[in-house]
């Protein structure tokens, strides 16, 4: 066990490198003088100057990677040239907003998503198993941001029970928490189904039932254990698309966290930002799928030697 | 023959296909078929709600949305099938290559597709999306480039396990090239397999250039691209939901095709698929 993690620990290690080494170059891929795109069309040649001191951009670029990457190291992501406050003060209280809106999305999706799988599994074939499957697949095609707008109307325009935008309260959370989850929910959903069905046609099962046991232990007790490790894999795959949603859904609810600090920091050119963003977005992917990785390797000890 | 009756057994995937190919119709006729010009300002009827005149009403510069909507079907199939062709092309060659070479060219093509699919799939494109700058052809590229490792990752995978198949071992003795091996042996056996992820990567590149679209980094007006339509709604759907109702509505009825298209494809193919995890059937 220690030894797969050090493994992964490893590949995650040298993955994290080279994903800042790609944000770092990315940022210097967009054309024309970087000292142009932070200080603006407008500035005089005297401010780009300074610009290019204050940021560093005339010396070699391995020494300015070797640089940005200590900075970030020790938590310094540098200054945004828009607004002159530290990034890291800027992004904190954003990262915490967003932070708690996808724990909200991803708690409601998968005890939704393993209660509705678990359901439509047990019912495969009827009215219940359809409804669901129709739901499942509707969700995984429905554009999240569609959705969101669809909301924003009914729930704050016809019903006005909820505010349309912000971070107010808790109820400014419930749409795009929901929206977040939404085709996270469908995915688990999909997988819980599967491996359930998968599990009750184990001959475990039969032994179980026939031995009398009540068929509401027979699903839960037995049927429902083996089926966490396709939904941990199902998880892994669905935090990228999450990641990715809370960039849209934070932009329709004019949710104010780092998702839609992304969105205006492009809008503005503000590049020291954009990098900074990416790199933690990418950061988490990559540690959640570790994380992911684990917890697979302590359900299924096969992968362990793998 | 017998994939297509496999296939038509799906029937949800089938009808999923019909539609599909009367969307490519109307991608193919949107200009004989819309009424009015994807342009034509009309001052007059802004913000109209949808009437006999103009079936899904009008935006804020009096545009029919009926003909916008219509002919933005064209525009996001021409980035779903142009991003999905080259990732697939360029990341089956790679897959192949990297997979039959084996060893450390392997590893560091493999590296690199790790590092591409360590970003979440919407931020890489927003992030190549922001170098590039708006336009649609961008757009393809961004989609592309975060496609192609899906692809490498699958084709090299396939061609793992098939490179020391018997036949494969078999053709080796008889000493055929190995761009032969490649392309006559180990890639039809790889097929199906990028058949389906072929499907079901147009429906996800649709949503991505949507995505992109919405948030202002993807096509420019007046491209009449369902997700830059969709943007345009987000300041009036206070008022006016129908604008956008209809946009959205399109591309959920193009992506669930695709993606019912594709689980039909993946049952049909090999039926041994539909066991994995994830499949409705």
């Amino acid at each position: 066990m220690p030894a797969y993690i050090c493994k992964r620990l490893l590949s995650v290690i040298v993955t994290l490198f080279l994903v800042s080494i790609v944000v770092f170059f990315l940022i210097r891929l967009i054309p024309g003088d970087p000292a142009r795109q932070i200080a603006g069309e407008q500035a005089t040649a005297e401010t780009i100057a300074n610009v290019t001191k204050q940021y560093g951009l005339d010396q070699p670029i391995p020494v300015q990677y070797g640089k940005w990457l200590a900075g970030v190291l020790h938590g310094d992501f540098g200054s945004s040239y828009r607004s002159n406050q530290p990034v890291l003060k800027d992004i904190a209280p954003r990262y915490l907003k967003t932070l708690k809106l996808a724990g909200w999305a991803m708690l409601w999706s998968i005890i939704a998503g393993l209660l509705i799988g678990v359901h439509t599994a047990v019912h495969a074939g009827k009215w219940q198993d359809y409804t669901g499957v129709i739901a499942t697949v509707a969700g995984q095609a429905v554009p999240s941001f569609w959705i969101g707008l669809l909301l924003i109307y009914i729930f704050g325009v016809r019903l006005k029970v909820l505010p349309v935008s912000g971070a107010s309260g808790w109820k400014s959370m419930i749409m795009p928490a929901f929206t977040l989850g939404a085709g996270f929910a469908a995915t688990i959903t999909r997988f819980t189904r599967s491996s359930m069905i998968e599990s009750l046609h184990e001959n475990y099962i039969r032994a179980a039932r026939a031995k009398g046991l009540k068929e509401h232990a027979v699903i839960w007790r037995h049927a429902f254990r083996n089926c966490l490790n396709p939904v941990v894999t199902a998880i892994g795959i669905s935090i990228g698309d999450m990641l990715g949603g809370s960039v849209l859904i934070e932009t329709v609810f004019g949710y104010p966290g780092i998702g839609s600090y992304l969105v205006s920091s492009i809008t503005n050119r503000d590049y020291v930002v954009v990098q900074v963003l990416i790199l933690i977005l990418a950061a988490h992917y990559v540690l959640i799928n570790l994380l992911v990785d684990i917890i697979q390797a302590v359900l299924n000890p096969e992968i362990r030697f793998e | 023959m017998s994939f297509w009756r496999a296939f038509k057994k799906q029937k949800l995937a089938v009808i999923a296909g019909i539609v599909l190919l009367l969307l490519i119709v109307i991608a193919v006729f949107c200009t004989k078929i819309a009424p009015y010009g994807i342009n034509e300002y009309d001052y007059s009827s802004c913000l109209q709600a949808p009437s006999a005149a103009h079936l899904f009403g009008t935006d804020e510069f009096g545009r029919d949305l009926f003909s916008r909507v219509l002919c933005g079907t064209r525009i996001s199939l021409l980035i779903g099938f142009a991003s999905v062709t080259l990732a697939a092309l360029l990341g089956c060659a790679i897959g192949l290559f990297s997979g039959y070479a084996g060893g450390r060219t392997d590893t560091v093509i493999m590296t690199a597709c790790d590092v591409l699919y360590a970003f979440p799939g919407l931020v890489l494109a927003i992030a190549i999306a922001a170098v590039l700058g708006p336009g649609l052809i961008n757009v393809v590229i961004a989609v592309t480039v975060f496609r192609i490792p899906v692809f490498a990752r699958l084709v090299r995978g396939n061609t793992l396990k098939l490179k020391n198949a018997v036949y494969v071992t078999a053709e080796r003795n008889l000493g055929a090239s190995k761009s032969r091996i490649l392309f006559r042996h180990i890639l039809p056996g790889v097929l199906p397999n990028i058949i389906v992820q072929y499907s079901l990567s147009v429906s996800s590149s649709i949503l991505t250039s949507a995505s992109l679209s919405f948030l202002g980094m993807g096509a420019v007006d007046p491209t009449p691209e369902w997700g830059l339509i969709l943007n345009g709604a987000r300041t009036y759907v206070f008022t006016n939901l129908y604008y956008a109702l209809f946009p959205g509505l399109a591309i959920f009825i193009t992506v669930l095709c695709f993606n019912l298209l594709g689980d039909g494809l993946r049952s049909a193919l090999d039926p041994r698929l539909t066991a994995q995890e994830g499949s409705i059937s």
